[in-house]
Parts: structure tokens; sequence; C-alpha cells
């Protein structure tokens, strides 16, 4: 009778120790499989936000592109082609598996194809481009839209003032502000002009005050009969944007 | 008799209460080597690519390259990058043709652990361009 007592005791014990040793087997597997399973998706997700800066930021480049090659004389149908070869570029090379980036240029007044030109007699200048973004990105365990709008807008607006001089001459001094996106910003490259009856003379020597916020004061000495005298200032900003505005002096 | 079952059962809860204690103590000696490799490889990821977002930003990094000014890119490229960091760049243009004749490194490679990370970069002037820029990083041991 003992022996079978001690005999059912032996192989109680094993059976827990059997237990035991499964249920650690059991949960290490589980613990390792979800420390890797938490790791991933953390690694994915940082990638991925890093990918849609570079997306955001070569779409910001491939309107500034497209709004100096328009503005420079260029075609209005730039952009759209640019958008293109953006989009079939980031498809090509995309890292996860399937990348679409859907670009629409804006349709809506002011804008035509994109772009918004504005080269008014009253005193402001714009030259802009528009356009909406919809990125979609599907991969491995992964799949995400973004919709952006990106909107590259350089204006200019100035005024000016002249005091009549000796003969036909006519001091003018003009004030230039420059804004990209709304906020102040450098040019360069001035050309300035002024009315003579129905024709535009170009001014060969002119002195530029550059107060680094975006605003030039420009003076010069204007030959024309015509009053009030009407002046034109054509500029680049440093992304090579070409923006341009005439306006009417006032007599001082 | 009745006395000696109880002390028995009592003995075997407390000797699977201390197993269950071993076993989740055990479970804080499990080293997790994959999780460490991935931060830090995507640590230098995310220096990489954020080093060139920076030199993108104001379009210098096309600019350059449309210039063929590697060694400039190769000097911006080693103050924007921590030191310790091993680089090797190379530029290709939108026909997968290599533009940069030299080396774009900072010296001989140190670690065995090299990450990539791949660039597409869009051109701001009037020409558009688009360059695949791959960038190889690795740290000091």
């Amino acid at each position: 009778m003992k022996r079978r007592n001690v005999g059912r005791g032996n192989s109680g014990q094993a059976l827990v120790i059997t237990a035991l040793v499964i249920s650690l087997l059991v949960i290490s597997t589980f613990y390792y499989v979800y420390d890797v399973m938490k790791a991933r998706p953390e690694s994915s997700q940082l990638s991925l936000d890093d990918y849609v800066l570079m997306v955001k930021l070569g779409s910001t480049h491939t309107l500034i592109s497209s709004l100096v090659n328009m503005t420079n004389g260029g075609s209005s149908q730039i952009l759209t082609a640019n958008l293109e070869a953006w989009s079939s570029k980031l498809k090509e090379e995309c890292p996860y598996g399937y990348c679409l980036l859907d670009a629409q240029p804006r349709n809506v007044s002011p804008y035509i194809s994109g772009f918004y030109i504005l080269w008014g007699g009253n005193g402001l200048g714009i030259s802009s481009c528009y356009a909406t973004f919809n990125l979609t990105i599907y991969g491995r365990n992964l799949q995400a839209s973004f919709e952006y709008s990106i909107n590259i807008t350089t204006s200019m607006t100035i005024h000016g003032f002249y005091n009549i001089g000796e003969g036909n001459s006519k001091h003018v001094e003009v004030i230039c502000k420059i804004f990209n996106e709304g906020t102040p910003a450098l040019a360069q490259g001035f050309e300035l002009y002024y009315q003579n009856s129905s024709s535009w003379i170009q001014v060969q020597n002119y002195g530029l005050t550059n107060y680094g916020n975006g605003t030039y004061r420009i003076t010069f000495n204007a030959y024309t009969s015509t009053t009030p005298v009407r002046v034109a200032v054509k500029v680049h900003d440093t992304r090579q944007i070409y923006v341009q505005a005439n306006a009417t002096c006032s007599e001082t | 008799m009745k006395i000696q079952k109880c002390r028995r059962g009592q003995i075997r809860i407390l000797e699977a209460f201390f197993a269950a204690l071993l076993i989740f103590s055990a479970l804080f000696l499990i080293p997790a080597p994959s999780t460490m490799d991935n931060e830090h490889s995507d640590n230098l990821h995310t220096i990489g690519i954020n080093a060139l977002l920076q030199l993108d930003s104001d379009g210098s990094l096309s600019r350059l390259i449309e210039n063929g000014d590697w060694n400039a890119l190769r000097n911006l490229l080693w103050q924007v990058l921590p030191n310790g960091i091993w680089f090797n760049l190379t530029i290709l243009d939108s026909e997968g043709n290599q533009l940069n004749d030299i080396i774009i490194s900072n010296g001989g490679q140190v670690s065995d652990a090299v990450v990539s990370v791949k660039y597409v970069c869009a051109a701001s002037d009037s020409t558009y361009s688009i360059y695949i820029l791959h960038l190889q990083l690795a740290r000091a041991d």
C-alpha cells in the first residue's frame, strides 16, 4: 500500500514539472513573438513619415520648377507634364510595394491649369501655382493615404512718387515689396521701365536700397513728358520665379 | 489522515506558486537582440534621410548635383551628419545612369552594419530633373 502511494505522488510531481516546462516554453515563445511584432510596426511607421516628407518636398520643388519655367516664357502645360514625371518616378522607386501619387493642377478660378498670373497695372503682380495631391501607399501590413495641397506664390506690390525737375526730367522713387507665400522675401535682377507717350523706356541707371526684409527702394531720373509718371518693375525672386507689376506714381 | 492530505495540498500549491514566480522572473532574462538591431538601423536610417531632407529643403541638393559640385556636396554631408558616421553617396539620373564621377564619401567603412537610404530628389529650376540618391551609412563600433 505504501509503494502505491509513493508511485502516485511521483507521477503527480512529474506532471506538474512537465506542465511548468511547457508553460515556460509557451510563454517565452509568446514573449519573443510579441517583442518582434512590437518592433516592426514602429520601424515601418518611422520610415513612412520620412517618405511622406520626401514626397511633399519633391512636390513643392516640382511646382517651383514649373512656375519658374512658365513665368520665364514656358508653356502652361509644363505643370501637368512635370507632375506626371514626378508621380511616375515615385511609382518606380516605391520602397513599400505600391505608391500612387495622384496630382491635380487646380482649375478653379482664378487658376487655369494650375497657374494664376496677374501682372496688373494697379501696383500688384502675382505669379502663382497650385496643385492638390493624394498619396496612396500599399505595402505588407501597410495601407496609408495622405492628402495635401501646395501653393507656390510670388507676389510684388509697388507704389511710386515723383518730383518734377528741369524740362522733362522727373525724379522717381519706387517702393517695392516682394513676398513668397505671403511672407517677405528677397529678390534679384531688377528691371525698371517708365512710360514715355506710348512706349516704355528701360532705366539703365538706378539706385537700389535693400532693407533686407523684402522691401526695396528704387530711385532714378525719368525723361518723359507723360504725366503722371507710370513705372513698371520686373524682377525674379531667389527661386527664379518671375513677376512684374505696373503702377502710376503720385506727384509730390 | 485528513491533516496530512491538507498539508500535502498546501505544499503543492506553494510549489506551483514558486514555479510560476521562477517562470515569470525568467522572462526578464530573455534578451531581445532583434529589437536592439532594429532600433540601431532605424536610427541610422532616420539620421540619413533627415540629412538629405535638410539639404533638399532649400533646393541646394539639386543645385549641387546639376553643377556637378561633388566636393561641396561631400563637405555639406559631412557637416550635417553627426560625428562617427561613415557615408557613401551615389547619385543616379532618371535613366539610372550614375552622375558622380568621384566617390562621395568620408573614408573607409568602419562597421559591417551598413544602412542604405534611397532618396528621390526633384530639381526646382526651370529644366525639371529628377535624381535618385543612394546614401549608405555605417556607425563606428
